[in-house]
């Protein structure tokens, strides 16, 4: 290593300038030259270049999706890191692809109360059903018509032209217009997150939306709600996790109540707790030791349930 | 590893000796109640790490190690446990990246560790940068979002979404080596 003088601040910021500029569309060939013409003018400028470059190429190398989640982790994660190891051993569990091809038109598929299925429909379009759901699959010439009885479904959509995928709940349609998004009914309301492309949306008695990638919405039968962000890890149920991210505690129960018969209960005091981390779905005692263990609580079994506590 | 290519002077490495006699355990009793939750074979590693740092830089505070060797090993004790920490959560949020990709598209084991190496190194050029920056930063590189998509998705003006990613490229030239 060469232990050069530093560059100064003033050409760095040059170089960045260029490299903003990179950023948002391609040169022209005026400011090529004049890029050109800026390198040769010092030999700092040049070392400043050589740097951008090999920034661009280093960038360039990463996956965009993984390195952004890993990238963009909340930067306090001391209490998540308590959980570390155990997300390497649970998605390790292989859950198999169930391939399985659907034969006739109009059949039922059901999981029981922790239950999760794999699905590959007859025009290769890839089911996941999450526990406790039902979906009733309707295929005609004219539509692929996904009816979600109850529950919760991942979709990824096969391309037919001729034939658009629709998804039905309780409160409204959804039509894709692109390849991977889920919908989970509620009872008094159905929740849509895209994941990739787009969903269009019409409630039963309300004005549509179409919904983009990134992006999920709550509605009922006369109206959308707020256009939220939605992200990837709320798919771990697929790979039997639950991963959150200052949830309150309340709603943590409540998502972890789906995977079983038990009650969980919280005490008032600590319902509005945050939570954070990774937790297995189909383990329940796991699951609790792990949050009292990490977030200082304390579980105790009663008549009416798991209680939780201070 | 270059750093034993030139053996401390005698009385340097009495000093030094001393030091890690005096003082190792107590740093690994610290460490070990920073690091609770992790067992006592993370503390024994990093401790071991900051005696390694302490001789590497025996040339420049010999003077003030023998008078606070406390505080001095506090302090690199610091360092250390704030970059152990980071590359820890670093890698905890990869695995749960990972995780959510189907196996048959994840990047092979060799792959991971490249891309693994080259995100600490721009975690840790980047982790400066305050959080808006930083998540604008990686919008327009690792995204290749617009400047005006993220003015939209982040909720600030374009002019803002501009110097952000003018910050961000900044931390990353101001730090990196000449090759």
């Amino acid at each position: 290593m060469t232990n050069q003088p530093a560059i100064a601040q003033a050409v760095l910021a040059e170089a960045a300038a260029w490299l903003l500029l990179m950023q948002e569309g391609p040169l022209t060939p005026a400011q090529q030259l004049e890029l050109e013409c800026w390198r040769r003018r010092d030999p700092d400028h040049e070392r400043a270049w050589k740097r951008a470059q090999r920034l661009l190429t280093r960038l360039g190398t990463l996956p965009p999706t993984l390195a952004r989640q890993t990238l963009a982790r909340p930067q306090d994660s001391s209490r998540r890191t308590v959980l570390r190891g155990l997300l390497g051993l649970i998605g390790a569990a292989p859950l198999g692809w169930w391939a399985w091809r659907q034969a006739r038109e109009g059949v039922d598929y059901q999981t029981a109360v922790g239950e999760r299925r794999e699905l590959l429909l007859s025009d290769g379009t890839q089911v996941t059903l999450n526990s406790h759901s039902e979906l009733r699959v309707l295929y005609s010439a004219e539509e692929r018509l996904l009816y979600l009885r109850r529950g919760e479904v991942y979709i990824v959509t096969a391309t037919d032209p001729s034939r658009p995928l629709r998804v039905r709940t309780e409160h409204g349609l959804m039509q894709a217009l692109g390849t991977r998004f889920s919908v989970y009914q509620r009872p008094r309301e159905t929740q849509l997150a895209v994941y990739e492309g787009a969903v269009r949306v019409t409630p039963d008695a309300g004005l549509g939306s179409v919904i983009h990638a990134g992006s999920q919405v709550h509605f009922d039968r006369d109206r959308l709600g707020l256009v939220e962000t939605a992200r990837d890890t709320q798919l771990a149920w697929r790979r039997g996790l639950l991963v959150v991210d200052d949830m309150p505690l309340l709603r943590w129960a409540q998502e972890l109540m789906r995977y079983g018969d038990q009650r969980l209960v919280c005490d008032p005091a600590v319902a509005e707790l945050r939570v954070s981390g990774s937790f297995p779905i189909d383990d329940l005692p796991l699951a609790l030791a792990m949050l009292s263990e990490s977030h200082g609580l304390r579980v105790r079994s009663e008549a009416g349930g798991m209680f939780i506590s201070r | 590893m270059t750093l034993f290519n030139t053996p401390p002077q005698p009385a340097e490495r009495c000093a030094v000796t001393t030091l890690y006699i005096e003082h190792h355990a107590w740093l690994r009793g610290w460490l070990a109640y920073r690091l609770r939750s992790w067992g006592r074979g993370v503390a024994d590693d990093l401790a071991q790490d900051i005696f390694v740092r302490v001789l590497a830089s025996r040339d420049s505070n010999q003077p003030d190690t023998l008078r606070q060797p406390r505080a001095y090993l506090t302090r690199i004790a610091n360092c250390v446990l704030v970059s152990w920490r980071r590359r820890h959560s670093l890698e905890q949020a990869w695995l749960e990246a990972l995780a959510l990709v189907p196996e048959a598209l994840q990047p092979s084991p060799e792959q991971q560790s490249v891309i693994l190496e080259t995100l600490h190194e721009i975690d840790a050029v980047l982790d400066g940068l305050r959080p808006r920056v930083r998540q604008a930063f990686l919008m327009a590189t690792l995204d290749g979002m617009k400047q005006k998509d993220i003015a939209q998705a982040l909720n600030i003006a374009l002019p803002t979404v501009k110097k952000y990613i003018h910050e961000g490229y900044m931390a990353c030239l101001s730090q990196m080596p000449d090759d």
